[in-house]
């Protein structure tokens, strides 16, 4: 039995989290909603994902502030990150990519079938826990 | 020159008769001499020793008098002919003994007829110089532009007012001989100090933006630099030039963010109804409540989406100072329900405590419905916007024999005593990380502030930070 690929959705609108969701469970991954940066950290320690899907404005920590803290904090390397915004260029998204290792930017309003297709491609990496990691350091 | 020698030949000449009236007095001395010799007798010698001395006596008489203007003339003329515009009120008339005199003296009234206008002439100019000189000088210490004139080694020469008030002095004089650099470097920090001493590199025109700190709203200056050569060597003046545009980088900087709040605010509704959409059109086994729920989302987005396109409408009206209002009669009661039922979803959505207290009996009041409605939907959005998870947010509607009150209350993040007299500003959000972790375009305050304004009313807004805030939007009731 293939086990499907887990997802952490870090999104504060429970509006657009609930459609987001509800299409990537129907293509067959396994999500898990946080509502805010603190949140997604909480979960971030306790279990282990293959992709953050968060957004970057939120209350809490924000998207980048996560992605500071799963890579620098929990030494979740491995972890592919894709960070959606409804910010325009004030966003330094370049450096962040480059910073945090972020796979892709996606801009507010994306497609669900495009996001979809964007989660099937990402190469298959063997999700570790952040226990994990943090024992190795 | 060439008129004066003229004239002193002609009076050399006068001389050479004066001594042809003695030659001619000695050959006839010599003739009665003669005689004498020949007559011996006393009375002709009388005679004629008496009558030479008496002509010689009556002659020289006669040519000292000549001699004596004409000497006078000659002066006058050498002064005149050395230095002809000083001397002109020094000449003098002479007695008219002879016709070059009379027209000297006719001369003379001419010259000083004609040195009189120029005299007045030349006061006249000096006058207007003068009054030119000092409306230049008003004008230079007037603009509103600080500029200082500065000598090769950049130590100031001339200054304006503005330039030592820019530089935070309350004396221009003290400043004269001092270094420019070194004044304009104690206001700046250390990365523009860099770039200001970079400009007195080249002679060429140079413009900098520089900012007094981080802070764009500690003060931001346009400083220019025009290098002259002057007239005396190779060596260079400058002109320095400086402008505080604080106050455009200020607005500069809150359109800008209004821009990107706006395109947030438009980006968010916009990506809810494309993914609801996109997910109906592409998903067949959704059940009839599922399209139903997913059709009731995509119309509220719309709506929010309408609502922000008519507050930017209202902002742009507001900005072009275009908006004016229709008064009609307005049943409060109606209109309120109107404000609540609009914003209650939200609060629900937080699990705030959101009452609702009104008067028993309302007057009817003259007002602009819509934008009353639209006004007051702002204060009370703002309360259940900035009141946290669980919060309390009350709105009361009270009225007097002379006006009516609105207002709304609330538990939330107050607002600090720095910010409050901010508050209602164009653009203004505060700084507080929970106001900036909203969305909001700091013009919705401004906006109610307006439409109160419009109907001869205002906005109270008591606060205090993290307790709560109260805005009452009052209205006359005639």
């Amino acid at each position: 039995m293939v086990t499907s690929r887990k997802i952490l959705l870090a999104e504060d609108s429970a509006v657009l989290a609930d459609v987001i969701r509800f299409n990537l469970q129907r293509s067959g991954f396994d999500v898990s909603l946080a509502r805010n940066g603190n949140e997604a950290s909480q979960l971030l320690l306790q279990q282990p994902f293959d992709i953050l899907l968060t957004d970057y404005e939120m209350p809490g920590l924000n998207g980048a502030e996560l992605c500071d803290y799963a890579r620098n904090s929990l030494h979740l390397h491995s972890l592919q990150i894709i960070m959606c915004t409804a910010k325009g260029y004030e966003l330094k998204r370049e450096e962040l990519q480059a910073q945090f290792n972020i796979e892709k930017f996606l801009h507010k309003p994306f497609s669900m079938r495009d996001l979809t297709k964007l989660l099937e491609s990402l190469e298959f990496k063997p999700s570790v826990s952040a226990s994990k990691t943090l024992l190795e350091t | 020159m060439f008129a004066a020698q003229k004239y002193r030949s002609y009076t050399q000449r006068l001389s050479g008769q004066h001594l042809l009236f003695g030659l001619a007095g000695i050959i006839y001395f010599a003739i009665s001499i003669l005689f004498l010799s020949r007559w011996d007798s006393l009375p002709s010698l009388a005679t004629a020793l008496g009558v030479p001395v008496g002509i010689l006596l009556f002659g020289s008489i006669a040519m000292r008098r000549t001699s004596r203007w004409l000497n006078n003339l000659e002066r006058q003329l050498l002064r005149f002919a050395e230095n002809p515009n000083r001397s002109v009120m020094e000449l003098r008339p002479l007695p008219v003994i002879h016709p070059l005199a009379a027209g000297w003296n006719q001369l003379l009234a001419h010259v000083h007829e004609h040195s009189a206008w120029n005299g007045v002439e030349r006061r006249l100019s000096e006058a207007i110089h003068s009054q030119q000189a000092k409306r230049w000088e008003s004008a230079f210490q007037n603009l509103t532009d600080g500029i200082a004139i500065c000598d090769s080694e950049g130590k100031i020469m001339q200054l304006n007012l503005s330039f030592a008030t820019l530089l935070h002095r309350s004396d221009s004089k003290c400043l004269l001989g001092t270094d420019v650099l070194d004044l304009l470097s104690e206001q700046v920090d250390d990365a523009s100090v860099k770039r200001i001493r970079a400009m007195v590199s080249s002679h060429a025109t140079q413009m900098l933006e520089v900012q007094r700190t981080d802070d764009i709203a500690q003060g931001v200056w346009r400083l220019s630099r025009i290098s002259q050569r002057t007239e005396i060597g190779d060596s260079h003046d400058s002109i320095w030039t400086l402008r505080d545009v604080t106050q455009l980088k200020l607005a500069e900087a809150a359109r800008e963010q209004f821009v990107f709040t706006a395109t947030h605010e438009l980006r968010t509704p916009l990506a809810n109804i494309q993914a609801y959409s996109e997910t109906l059109a592409t998903v067949s086994e959704l059940s009839v409540e599922q399209q139903q729920s997913f059709y009731n989302t995509i119309n509220n987005e719309a709506n929010r989406l309408a609502r922000f396109v008519d507050e930017l409408l209202n902002i742009s009206q507001m900005e072009a100072g275009a908006i004016t209002i229709e008064k009609h009669e307005v049943q409060l009661d109606r209109l309120l329900n109107e404000i609540l039922e609009s914003q209650r979803s939200l609060a629900n959505e937080k699990k705030q405590q959101f009452t609702f207290s009104v008067a028993p009996k309302l007057p009817k009041i003259m007002a602009d419905k819509d934008k009353l409605v639209a006004a007051l939907s702002n204060l009370v959005g703002n309360a259940v916007k900035y009141t946290p998870e669980g919060g309390k947010v009350t709105v009361r509607v009270d009225s007097d024999a002379t006006r009516v009150m609105f207002m709304v209350e609330d538990s939330g993040i107050g607002i600090s005593a720095e910010d409050l007299p901010k508050m209602g500003g164009k653009f203004f959000r505060s700084k507080d990380a929970r106001v900036q972790g909203m969305v909001g375009s700091g013009l919705g305050l401004a906006f109610s502030q307006e439409i109160a304004r419009l109907h001869g009313g205002s906005i109270l807004i008591r606060s205090e930070l993290n307790q709560g805030s109260c805005f009452t939007l009052e209205l006359p009731l005639r």
